[in-house]
């Protein structure tokens, strides 16, 4: 499935990089419709696979935080997850529990020997895959903290980390946030503004109204008309990059429609059920 | 205690169908798709390409409840052609159109770092020496606007300290 014939097309969708680095990337999107743009917005959030820590054993911990604590807060650290393709689901693995082919392991033992305070950071975890590992945004970065100990208490867990998406748990998505409008003069009157005295005064308009002209205030409103173009920012968390962010959510969605078409052809033969959808991704 | 699992909301249960479809009593040439395991994501795209399509007459769909994983989309067609089949061309559309978001999102990433683009930049990419990122650092103060967002950014909240 590409498309790439059709770009150049007077209704082919557009869009325009307004900037883009390590966690952002500013973009609009045209011609295309209220509802391709909002899918693909949900879809980055929710459902653009990454890996997290999913499974934690504790063979020690006599540190101040409990152990649901300590492993909730294992379950939030990024993971760099370019390779994520490469991973499986543990429900669609071979394995009875859990294998390299759909996990990576995660290894931190670390005890408190000296006086002061010991602080723990996400960089200590030890991974089994060197594909995936915490994520860092520059080389003395010591990542996330994990919890602070004093002498004498000790951490020590095995961590198993999987495939997975944020509509299972948020700790998956890959985004931290996915800035999203359209219309900002409000031309279509999609809101309708609270306002004391004066709309214009007490709703600052965004940098995104310089790329649009507002409405003639005294030209027939047309109710026919719908929004065309729509502005994102996606900001990541590091685990994928923002443009990978962007294509693998356009896969997911044509994955999700492929599954549709499969399971709508099935019900046209029915004689074909042999041709069970497994679950696999289908592009 | 008798939460559903979250997996629940995206997986198709053992012997399930995706897609079970029954004809409307009371409208000619319409159908219900129940569409298991999908939300608005799935449905809302769909029931507005299908109300684009010149044949189809009525569109529109409902997740009945927030614990049920399923959408009920309702299609009336006139009679030169069924609900299945603008079913079929809708979704055959709508996969064009992701392509075609795709490939233009990727012509501009070639346009701004040419050498990065290629589409095999993933797979080629060298294991970074450092946990995180790497790879593309685009100049953005070619194209007007800066990023001002990015420029505020590094105070993420890993930063964020414990207070015991
Ligand atoms: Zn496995």
């Amino acid at each position: 499935m590409n498309g790439s014939a059709h770009v150049g097309d007077q209704n082919a969708p557009r869009v325009r990089i307004r900037s883009l680095d390590k966690t952002n990337v500013d973009f609009v999107l045209s011609n295309t419709s209220l509802s391709v743009a909002n899918s693909l917005r949900r879809v980055m959030i929710a459902e653009v696979p990454t890996m997290a820590i999913d499974l934690v054993e504790f063979y020690e911990n006599t540190t101040v935080l409990a152990d649901e604590y300590i492993a909730h807060r294992l379950g939030l650290i990024p993971l760099v997850s370019h390779t994520v393709d490469k991973f499986k689901y543990t429900r669609d693995c071979t394995c009875a529990e859990y294998c390299k082919e759909c996990s990576v392991e995660f290894t931190l033992h670390i005890k408190c020997t000296e006086s002061g305070t010991r602080t723990v950071y996400s960089s200590e975890l030890i991974s089994s895959n060197k594909d995936v590992v915490p994520v860092l945004e520059t080389e003395d970065d010591r990542g996330a903290i994990l919890v602070k100990m004093r002498k004498g208490q000790e951490l020590n867990v095995h961590c198993i980390a999987k495939k997975g998406v944020a509509k299972e748990h948020s700790k998956w998505s890959p985004c931290a946030a996915v800035a999203f409008e359209y219309d900002p003069h409000n031309n279509l009157r999609h809101l309708d503004y609270w306002y004391e005295k004066s709309i214009k005064d007490e709703w600052p308009l965004s940098k995104n109204a310089l790329e649009e002209q507002e409405r003639d205030p005294s030209a027939p409103f047309d109710y026919k008309a719908e929004p065309t173009t729509f502005y994102f920012n996606v900001e990541t968390i590091g685990c994928l990059d923002p443009q990978e962010v962007v294509t693998k959510a356009t896969r997911v969605l044509q994955e999700k429609l492929g599954g549709l078409q499969l399971a709508l052809d099935e019900d046209q033969a029915p004689d074909a059920a042999a041709n069970v959808d497994d679950g696999e991704p289908w592009v | 205690m008798n939460a559903p699992e979250r997996f629940e909301m995206f997986l198709l249960p053992d012997g399930a169908r995706k897609i079970e479809i029954t004809k409307d009593p009371k409208m000619p040439n319409c159908l219900l798709f129940k569409i298991q395991r999908e939300d608005h994501t799935i449905a809302n795209i769909l029931r507005y390409k299908l109300l684009k399509h010149p044949q189809v007459l009525f569109s529109a769909y409902r997740a009945p409840h927030p614990l049920e994983y399923y959408v009920e989309l309702k299609v009336q067609t006139t009679s030169r052609t069924t609900p299945i089949n603008v079913m079929l061309e809708a979704i055959q559309s709508l996969m064009l159109e992701y392509g075609n978001i795709r490939s233009a999102f990727d012509n501009e990433l070639f346009r701004l770092e040419p050498t990065a683009a290629d589409g095999s930049r993933r797979a080629a990419r060298a294991p970074s020496t450092y946990g995180g990122f790497g790879s593309i650092d685009a100049s953005v103060s070619e194209f007007g606007i800066s990023s001002d967002i990015s420029s505020t950014r590094g105070d993420r909240a890993d930063d964020v300290d414990i207070d015991f």
